[in-house]
């Protein structure tokens, strides 16, 4: 219980910190897009897709080239889109469709694919990949002999650390790697590639969309270690697909 | 000048000459028939595709993954870039993204055509080439915690 | 024993000097075993043979002389002229060849060959001795070929920018002051020619930028063929763009494939083809006009692009034959008039394939290894080349020509099926990417030659 109290205590004041070290934005949009508020007001704007062009859409957009006919990433290079969060999804390419991810070549091409795409195809995209039933294992690498999940690994990932102000990963992306309320994408089963690249990004600040700044905080007191560590931890979390439920859209 | 109607001459017959060389080489591949496009490979004087690629002689997986190098990178090795990095990529992935480039069972801008110049066996030869180069430091595969030769 | 510690400590440092090219007198024996390969030219052909020469045996010693103490690539240049690049970004050194593959880079104009003793002569007055020789020299514009045309001409009045370099940034400047409703004239050139959808890419690259800026102008691309490589994607591209109508055997037979707009009236960009009276008989720099077999157009701006033939060098070596091209041997690229050297790039006879940057890098590649294994005493390999080029048909609006080749039945052909281009009812997003890809591809394959 005090642990938890703990926990709550310095999830709270790690949230309080980000968002009051958010700088002044040379455009209060940009500002305002990155808030919580405002994530929560475009989540409950998004529309909801029609069942029928959605598999044909991720097809033709198109999407499936590089992620996969089966939302599962032919190789390390892209990830996995298969079983992930609607909200995540449909945060994700409208952050992409606005120019807000820009954090390389591959982001550009990204933001090509989503170029004249409405809010109802972003929705039917994200609600269409949300389906779809992602690997069981990753498939990133294979190490000969048994793995151990290593204890420390584990620690960081559900609890943090205490001294050092880490919030624990589950605390927003879930106990089991499932993602979260507040468009927090699932982890599980995802190219640990493609965590590294991102958690680096974010430490660098070449990736900026993350809402008050909550990813950047967090990855900027990261070894890089204690990056690949988690990546490895997630990678091998067995992912689950959510089948037709934009249930996590919050209450406005 | 008594030279220039010479050089047009000579400039007019060389264009003759040259036109019936290049020809192969410089006419659309589509001909006048709309349904050439959709018709099967046939040999004919103006098609060059005159053999299927299984019949010729063997060609080593390196010297074809030199012919990628111009969007995939020198031996395969690129950073942040639009096209991917091939270094380093595992053979079986590679062989089964390119068969599914050829069938269209993926769909590609370039990728679909170059495929139908490649069999099975040449994949698995170039598959083979590409596994075994180290990856530039910023690509995926480098970043990859799970790569092969890791030790934990 | 200090001193032999300093020795195995020296080796141990100068091993990185060894891989970067200079020698030590013991190392030097070891080299000259390996053997000498010298490169004419440093353009594509010449820079990626160099390099491959290196990175297939690091015990080569490649030397590559060339006249420019830089490279202005071509691949692209057309976007100097809508202000999308600038000359200095056309600009690549060739620093990375010394420092990286360790290729000797000798500045110097080639002036002759002495192939019995395997020399070749600098105009600076050196003899540098090869064990094998690469050719890579490029195209010759033929100015000559039309009356009224010549290169002081195109220096000054009506550039050409086929080779980029100062006409490349006269035409610039011509095209973006040229007064409100002016015509620009586009003269494409007969086959053979470096870049077949270059002229057609230029053209279109225009129109765009008139669209914006110059609304009332005309772009007319005279032709003396009637067809050219990529047309109909680049065709349709036009037609969706500009308002461009296809001729009618092309509407014909793109119609069952693609919807085709048909516009009803002309739009900004037309194409005289040859069957249309499109050949050029002569041009007037003072007057601006330009003379075809079915008209004469008055033009603000008149870009030619000229025909053309190996560059000059080749003959001046002896490599040509009486096609103006060099023949030679495909396996190997070998010339068949002169031994132990090899011709490559655009210069070469290579049957179906286009001349391009990405077929003389193909080529440099295939021949590097040829040679690389003829110096060991082996065979050479079967070869495979490939030529896949993006272009623009608008600066958002991508497409690309894609082959595989193979030697068969004793010339180069065609070995991937009958689709060269992209499909024509590819969607609007695919077409965007295709665009990406264009500048993606410029900065990967500019560093497969050079970096």
């Amino acid at each position: 219980m005090k642990r938890a109290v703990f926990i709550c205590v310095v999830f709270i004041s790690e949230l309080c910190t980000a968002m009051a070290a958010e700088p002044v934005e040379a455009s209060a949009g940009a500002a305002a897009i990155r808030s919580d508020a405002a994530l929560r007001q475009r989540l409950a704007a998004m529309p909801r897709g029609d069942t029928g062009r959605r598999r044909q859409l991720y097809t033709q957009q198109p999407c499936a080239s590089c992620h996969g006919v089966d939302g599962r990433a032919p190789t390390v290079n892209w990830p996995s889109v298969a079983g992930q969060r609607i909200e995540y999804g449909y945060k994700l390419l409208q952050d992409y469709r606005q120019g807000l991810r820009h954090e390389g070549e591959r982001a550009a091409v990204m933001r090509d694919a989503v170029q004249g795409l409405s809010d109802r195809d972003l929705s039917d995209l994200a609600t269409y990949t949300a389906q779809l039933v992602p690997a069981q294992r990753s498939t990133a690498g294979r190490i000969a002999g048994t793995e151990v999940q290593n204890a420390s690994v584990e620690q960081l990932v559900r609890y943090g650390h205490p001294t050092r102000l880490l919030t624990a990963c589950a605390s927003c992306h879930g106990a089991r790697g499932e993602g979260g309320n507040r468009a927090q994408p699932a982890l599980a089963g995802q190219n640990p590639a493609y965590l590294v690249r991102t958690l680096l990004d974010y430490q660098s600040g070449a990736r900026a969309n993350d809402p008050a700044r909550g990813m950047r905080h967090f990855a900027a007191k990261l070894s890089r270690a204690e990056i690949d560590a988690p990546a490895v931890y997630y990678a091998k979390l067995p992912g689950s697909a959510r089948p037709g439920s934009a249930s996590a859209v919050p209450a406005h | 000048m008594s030279t220039r109607p010479l050089l047009l001459a000579l400039a007019g017959l060389g264009t003759a000459g040259w036109l019936a060389a290049a020809a192969l080489a410089q006419s659309p591949a589509a001909a006048p028939a709309p349904a050439a496009a959709f018709a099967p490979v046939a040999a004919s004087a103006t098609r060059s595709a005159a053999k299927p690629p299984f019949l010729l002689p063997p060609v080593s997986g390196e010297a074809l993954a030199h012919t990628c190098a111009g969007c995939h990178g020198t031996q395969g090795r690129l950073g942040d870039e639009a096209f991917v990095p091939l270094a380093g990529m595992p053979a079986a992935p590679f062989v089964q993204t390119m068969q599914d480039f050829r069938s269209g069972r993926r769909p590609s801008t370039l990728m679909g055509h170059i495929t139908k110049g490649l069999n099975d066996a040449e994949l698995q030869a170039m598959a083979a080439y590409f596994e075994r180069q180290t990856p530039a430091p910023k690509s995926s595969a480098a970043l990859n915690p799970l790569r092969p030769g890791v030790t934990r | 024993m200090k001193r032999r510690q300093l020795l195995q400590s020296a080796a141990a440092a100068c091993t990185p000097a060894l891989a970067a090219g200079l020698s030590l007198p013991g190392l030097a024996s070891a080299q000259a075993a390996a053997g000498h390969v010298v490169v004419i030219g440093g353009g594509v052909g010449g820079a990626t043979a160099a390099k491959y020469l290196r990175l297939f045996n690091p015990a080569l010693r490649v030397t590559l002389i060339e006249r420019h103490a830089t490279y202005v690539r071509p691949c692209g240049s057309s976007e100097v002229l809508n202000g999308h690049a600038n000359m200095a970004s056309l600009s690549v050194s060739y620093d990375a060849l010394r420092s990286r593959h360790g290729v000797d880079v000798l500045i110097d104009a080639v002036t002759g060959l002495d192939a019995t003793r395997h020399q070749v002569l600098t105009a600076s007055g050196q003899r540098v001795s090869y064990d094998r020789l690469i050719v890579s020299p490029g195209i010759e514009l033929m100015y000559g070929a039309y009356e009224g045309y010549s290169e002081q001409v195109a220096r000054t009045a009506m550039p050409s920018g086929w080779i980029p370099g100062e006409q490349t940034a006269l035409l610039a400047r011509q095209l973006q002051g040229m007064r409100q409703g002016g015509t620009f004239v586009l003269v494409a050139p007969p086959n053979p020619y470096r870049c077949p959808p270059g002229p057609y890419e230029r053209a279109a690259l225009m129109t765009e930028w008139f669209s914006k800026h110059n609304p009332s102008a005309k772009v007319i691309v005279v032709d003396p063929k009637d067809s050219f490589v990529t047309d109909e994607t680049m065709m349709l591209g036009w037609n969706r763009l500009y308002g461009f109508d296809l001729p009618d055997d092309y509407a014909k037979r793109m119609a069952p494939k693609v919807d085709i707009k048909r516009h009803g009236k002309p739009g900004m960009l037309r194409w005289v083809r040859a069957r249309d009276g499109g050949r050029v008989l002569k041009v007037d720099a003072r007057s601006m006009r330009v003379e075809t077999e079915g008209e004469v157009i008055q033009a603000d701006v008149v870009n030619i692009v000229p025909p053309m033939r190996a560059g000059a060098l080749a003959r001046t070596l002896g490599l040509t034959d009486k096609t103006v091209w060099c023949p030679v041997d495909r396996p190997s690229f070998a010339s068949t008039l002169l031994p132990d050297v090899h011709v490559i790039g655009d210069a070469s006879i290579a049957d179906a394939m286009p001349k391009s940057g990405f077929s003389a890098n193909t080529q440099a590649k295939t021949t590097a290894r040829a040679i690389v294994e003829q110096l060991a005493g082996r065979p050479v390999p079967e070869p495979v080349w490939e030529n896949t080029c993006y272009a623009l048909a608008g600066k958002d609006y991508g497409l690309f020509v894609a082959d595989v080749f193979r030697i068969v039945d004793g010339r180069i052909a065609r070995i991937n099926g009958d689709e060269r281009y992209l499909p024509l009812d590819i969607t609007p997003k695919q077409i965007r990417l295709a665009a990406r890809y264009q500048r993606a591809w410029l900065r990967t394959f500019t560093e497969d030659v050079f970096a």
